[in-house]
């Protein structure tokens, strides 16, 4: 067979036959895996419109699942997450938290004959800040408080541990 | 860096080598009878110069001299043929003379005093504390108090002294017609300087009744784990803050009591790590605990059943220190603790360095700070730029020097010790002198000629010396000086990130590198409150020495006597601790049935002038 850059080599049409039957098999694969299908009697099915290979591998549930020879195989994956990627999946799930929040919130102020209420505002800001403060000291403020407790003692008693009896203390001899 | 060495050589130099048997007894001996020699030596020197009214400033030796004088006349002593004991032998510790702040590390060249003057010419001289205006000018003033570090080793065994001494204004008694104090030294120094004594005294007596230590009085017995009857480093370090503290003075970073070998008695602490380190050493983190523990909201937080969660973390961190030692990726023997056993065949310096806290306006921190070499760094116009005159080789390094000068110096220190060496010693001139006789008759002292060739010598010494530091095949011993840093500026510094890195310049044993661990404090962090206003330089008191115990008797190889004072301070009577001390003391006094400790004494006249000594007497 001719090689890749040979001259007389019929390019596009390899090249077409490849990419086909690549996604002829990928085809098969779904149909077979019941991607492309909304039955969901299928077999390890699952709707399309939740599917994320990313979010499954963030979530740490990603099966992979290949085909290998037409036959579906349960391999080991190459497929890893970007940092990027998983910061952007961090934030997003922090939005549909918040969003599911404000969707209670919106509903409640409807019930209590807000007229302006909207259930479908997608306006987080609205809601109330859930931050808790962390109230609890930190090792060091802890070492500080009980010094600055020292210190203010201090400043009230005499400072001096030592102990003035009658005689002191005399000691050597004047000459050299 | 570790150096690999074969287990059969480590067993020699660490273990046989270090039995006290008699001829190694003798060695220590030797070496404690040449370092009092020479302590004498000196003293009689600044006596007759600065304790007599009579000579005017030009008769006067400067402390320069006086360092190069006493190294001499160790030298001279030392080449001297003892015989069979002529192995290796040497100055472990050039002579120092620490005035007033300084604590460690001032032994000026020869030449070396212009220099320094001229390094700070833009020093404010009102600004300026006592010690370092002494320091400058080179000479002693009346008030000062003079820590003379001496040492010595006879094939490796070392023996250290350091005394304080006190330049009085002086009288002539009417009564024998010679000059003498016209008064004690009082306040703050006598405070520190009495307690420096004192402890020194206790400390060596309980090293001794290591050997017996049945006879140990029970009140101090009771300060150990079960109230065992054993000189641990719990009780030598609860016994010496006790005696500290009545006369309400405080251990500078530094100090310690541990234990020395064979070529290996602390001179190189910091850049060699030993190997079954023992001894008691005091840093400023002892300082914060202690400080710690004078809050009752923390001893209540303690003893309470429920911990608060800071707590817990604060202990854990503070159990890091034991953790180093007993975990078994990085097992280390050289970190330090409290929690072993003096026994009788083990050698140990005493080393004491105090300050008194009467003058100290509020609750403080005591610490030391590094002179630097470097002009520029002293902006505050409160310090002094210094020249370091101590090196150790680390053999550890090698390098092809490019400099003549610099090879040349290298070749002349291998061939010196493992101990300090100053750039005099490695003067051709130097050596020619310490082969002539010992002058004895301090009058006659005169070396103009020879210290100036000394002084041209040590010029090449100083170029070659650069290199050498520069690729760090030799490291330099600093000078420190001990200041006082208000709890208050500590507890107020921002340090948001914590301990992020430790100070490379400064040595300290391994495991103390950072200085505060509970307020996360690191020694780079702490050098930059030095700057400070409030931070006060105080006069610091020393006092060291070399006790060798063997089972029957114990040699103090190093002794001085106590200087003239008087404070206010004494022992409290009826404190149990204190009862233990005064037991103790009273022990040692007991010939028959106390602890025996015998004070080696100095060389005789007779010795020091003959070429061989005798020594049977």
């Amino acid at each position: 067979m001719p090689s890749k850059n040979s001259v007389n080599r019929p390019k596009q049409l390899a090249n077409n036959a490849k990419k086909q039957r690549k996604a002829h098999q990928k085809t098969i694969f779904r149909n077979e895996y019941g991607l492309n299908s909304k039955n969901s009697a299928v077999r390890g099915a699952r709707a399309r419109s939740d599917y994320s290979t990313q979010l499954e591998i963030y979530k740490n549930e990603y099966k992979s699942l290949e085909v290998h020879h037409g036959r579906l195989t349960n391999l080991l994956s190459s497929k890893s997450l970007s940092k990027k990627r998983s910061q952007k999946i961090d934030r997003n799930l922090k939005y549909v938290q918040k969003r599911q929040l404000l969707k209670e919130h919106m509903k409640q102020e409807k019930d209590n004959g807000n007229p302006n209420a909207n259930i479908y505002s997608t306006d987080i800001s609205v809601l109330p800040s859930s931050k808790v403060k962390d109230e609890s000291l930190k090792p060091i403020e802890v070492v500080k408080s009980y010094i600055n407790e020292v210190i203010a003692n201090g400043k009230q008693q005499s400072l001096s541990t030592g102990f003035i009896g009658t005689n002191g203390t005399s000691l050597g001899k004047a000459t050299f | 860096m570790s150096i690999a060495i074969s287990e059969q050589d480590t067993n020699l130099l660490l273990t046989t080598k270090n039995v006290l048997e008699d001829t190694v007894l003798d060695k220590y001996q030797l070496a404690g009878k040449i370092t009092q020699t020479t302590l004498q030596y000196i003293t009689s020197l600044i006596n007759s110069c600065y304790h007599d009214n009579n000579k005017d400033e030009n008769q006067l030796f400067s402390i320069s001299q006086l360092c190069f004088l006493a190294d001499l006349f160790m030298n001279q002593l030392l080449n001297k043929d003892f015989k069979g004991k002529t192995l290796e032998k040497g100055i472990a510790f050039p002579c120092s003379i620490d005035i007033d702040e300084i604590s460690n590390g001032w032994s000026p060249e020869l030449g070396d005093t212009t220099f320094m003057q001229e390094k700070n010419r833009d020093a404010v001289e009102k600004n300026l504390s006592s010690g370092i205006k002494s320091s400058l000018k080179n000479f002693l003033s009346v008030g000062d108090l003079a820590k003379i570090t001496l040492g010595c080793h006879i094939d490796g065994y070392t023996s250290q002294i350091t005394h304080t001494l006190c330049v009085y204004p002086t009288e002539v008694n009417s009564a024998t017609g010679l000059a003498q104090a016209s008064g004690p030294l009082l306040g703050a120094k006598a405070d520190a300087a009495a307690i420096a004594h004192i402890a020194k005294e206790v400390v060596v007596n309980l090293l001794a009744s290591a050997a017996s230590p049945e006879k140990l009085p029970e009140s101090l017995r009771a300060i150990n784990v079960n109230g065992e009857a054993k000189v641990t480093g719990h009780l030598i370090r609860k016994v010496v803050n006790h005696l500290v503290e009545s006369y309400n003075c405080a251990l500078v970073p530094g100090s310690k009591i541990r234990r020395i070998r064979r070529f290996l008695a602390g001179q190189n602490e910091g850049v060699v790590a030993e190997r079954e380190f023992k001894g008691c050493v005091w840093y400023e983190s002892d300082q914060e605990t202690a400080f710690l523990n004078k809050s009752h909201q923390y001893q209540k937080d303690l003893n309470s059943n429920e911990q608060s969660k800071a707590l817990t973390l604060l202990q854990n961190s503070e159990n890091t220190h034991e953790n180093k030692q007993k975990s078994a990726f990085i097992y280390d023997s050289a970190i330090a603790t409290d929690s072993f056993t003096v026994l009788p065949g083990e050698v140990y310096l005493v080393d004491l360095k105090i300050v008194s806290l009467s003058e100290t306006p509020e609750l403080g921190l005591i610490s030391v700070e590094t002179l630097s070499e470097f002009s520029g760094t002293t902006a505050t116009g409160r310090n002094m730029t210094v020249r370091n005159s101590q090196f150790i080789r680390d053999f550890t390094q090698l390098k092809d020097l490019k400099l003549r000068a610099s090879r040349e110096c290298l070749a002349k220190m291998d061939k010196q010790s493992v101990y300090p060496v100053k750039l005099t010693y490695l003067s051709d001139e130097y050596q020619k002198l310490t082969q002539s006789p010992i002058e004895l008759n301090l009058q006659n002292i005169n070396y103009t000629e020879e210290q100036a060739i000394i002084t041209k010598e040590n010029l090449k010494s100083r170029m070659g010396m650069n290199e050498i530091m520069d690729n760090f095949l030799a490291t330099s011993k600093a000078v420190q000086i001990v200041k006082y840093i208000p709890w208050e500026l500590i507890v107020n510094l921002s340090n948001p990130e914590g301990v992020k890195s430790i100070d490379a310049v400064n040595p300290t044993l391994p495991g103390f590198e950072i200085p505060l661990p509970k307020l996360n404090i690191s020694a780079l962090k702490l050098k930059s409150l030095f700057k400070h206003a409030d931070t006060i330089p105080l006069p610091v008191a020393r006092e060291a020495c070399t006790v060798a115990i063997t089972d029957d008797l114990t040699y103090k190889l190093t002794h001085s006597e106590p200087i003239y004072l008087n404070s206010n301070f004494e022992l409290n009577p009826l404190e149990s601790l204190t009862q233990g001390v005064y037991q103790l003391v009273e022990l040692a006094k007991d010939s028959r049935f106390g602890i025996k400790v015998r004070t080696v004494k100095p060389l005789s006249d007779k010795a020091i002038r003959s070429e061989v000594p005798d020594m049977t007497d």
